[in-house]
């Protein structure tokens, strides 16, 4: 049986696909290779982004807190209060409650509301109402932060342009001002939360 | 590639691709070595094409499933597993999930002869010596079309391609003594359509003399 399978096999020796293949086939690998090259480039360039703007935050945070790079003759970076241990807290200091940063969380209602709040103007004459203190909203990425951990609240002055990174909106015309949040940084020296502050509170 | 003398202690870099292993150019052309994909394409791509030839009867269909294998190449390099066989027998794999695709779209093309009715005779029979070469080349190819798929198949792998059994069985995902019992019984099955046809012929060739 195997002599006329033979046959075929030597007859059949020199086929092959035709040379206009090859030339598609090298054609399409060069395109392919082209854009790999081209998501490769956008994704380092995104992650190089994406460290920028947390460094910078994190920067800007240790630097209000600790050397004062920010100063605001309105609103200096002082600390509020170290945090005692959490039954001494509640005295002093509302305990930070820590919910979930308002990308993950579209319901956390506190943040956004604050913003919302700072963007619309008192009526004149009219009476502050009671502020009543907003959550902290947690850093994504942070080591969480439990009721029990012992921090420091540290009022500094942070730019819109920052607080988009947690996901909160932010008016494009003012994305170079400064608002004034609450960072709650714990005793390894870690941000864990951001609580923003409102324009009646600093009143 | 690199080649070493030891007894004169020379060690060479060759820089010829066509010496390097399939896997060694799967992996340049993998990180993105156009000249390592060219040379593994010109290397395999004749049994390829042979191969979904010989199973599909088509050339058309030849170019594309070639096309095709070499494409998932191109797009997905890091599909090829050495652990689960050769370079060789991956491309065969993708080509014969093509071959097998195109083949049950288009299953009038092959006639198939019924199986039960096979009684296994004596192999190896020259049928073919009063045949001219080329009616005997188109005879066996019309026979090997002819045979059901599961048999085609490694008839083609193993006799025409003459891959190994192991490589065949890895291609199919079948254990070797499946391959085995399926080239025995592809050839036996081969042999007796030979014989039928070639018997047709030497008929009608006494008829029109």
């Amino acid at each position: 049986m195997v002599r006329p399978l033979h046959l075929l096999r030597d007859a059949d020796r020199n086929r092959g696909a035709s040379d206009a293949l090859e030339h598609r086939l090298r054609t399409e690998f060069r395109q392919r290779q082209a854009v790999q090259r081209r998501r490769r480039w956008l994704r380092w360039t995104g992650a190089i982004a994406a460290s920028i703007i947390a460094a910078a935050v994190v920067w800007q945070i240790h630097g209000d807190s600790g050397h004062n790079i920010l100063p605001r003759p309105d609103v200096l970076p002082r600390p509020v209060a170290a945090l005692p241990p959490p039954p001494q807290l509640k005295a002093s200091v509302p305990t930070p409650v820590l919910s979930k940063p308002a990308f993950r969380a579209s319901n956390s209602r506190p943040v956004r509301k604050a913003v919302r709040n700072e963007a619309v103007s008192e009526p004149i004459g009219a009476a502050p109402a009671p502020a009543e203190p907003e959550e902290f909203v947690a850093i994504p990425y942070a080591p969480p932060f439990t009721p029990t951990d012992r921090g420091e609240v540290v009022r500094v002055q942070l730019p819109r342009q920052a607080i988009r990174t947690l996901g909160i909106p932010v008016s494009p015309d003012r994305i170079f001002e400064h608002v004034p949040a609450d960072v709650l940084v714990g005793e390894d020296g870690i941000p864990r939360g951001i609580r923003l502050i409102r324009a009646t509170d600093l009143r | 590639m690199e080649l070493s003398f030891p007894l004169v202690g020379i060690r060479v870099r060759v820089n010829d691709l066509t010496l390097d292993s399939d896997e060694d150019l799967l992996r340049r052309s993998a990180a993105g070595d156009e000249q390592a994909f060219t040379t593994l394409y010109r290397r395999r791509q004749a049994a390829i094409y042979r191969f979904a030839l010989n199973m599909s009867g088509r050339e058309e269909v030849a170019e594309e499933v070639t096309q095709d294998v070499f494409l998932t190449l191109i797009r997905e390099p890091l599909r090829f597993d050495p652990e689960r066989g050769t370079v060789c027998s991956f491309l065969f794999g993708i080509a014969r999930n093509f071959v097998l695709r195109v083949v049950e779209r288009d299953r009038s093309f092959v006639t198939m002869d019924d199986e039960d009715s096979f009684a296994p005779e004596a192999a190896d029979t020259d049928v073919l010596s009063h045949l001219t070469r080329n009616e005997a080349v188109e005879l066996v190819r019309q026979a090997v079309l002819s045979l059901p798929t599961v048999y085609r198949e490694v008839v083609v792998l193993c006799d025409l391609e003459e891959i190994s059994y192991a490589e065949a069985a890895s291609v199919l995902g079948v254990p070797v003594g499946t391959v085995r019992s399926r080239l025995n019984r592809g050839r036996a099955l081969l042999t007796e359509k030979l014989r039928g046809r070639g018997e047709g012929r030497n008929a009608m060739r006494c008829s029109t003399w």
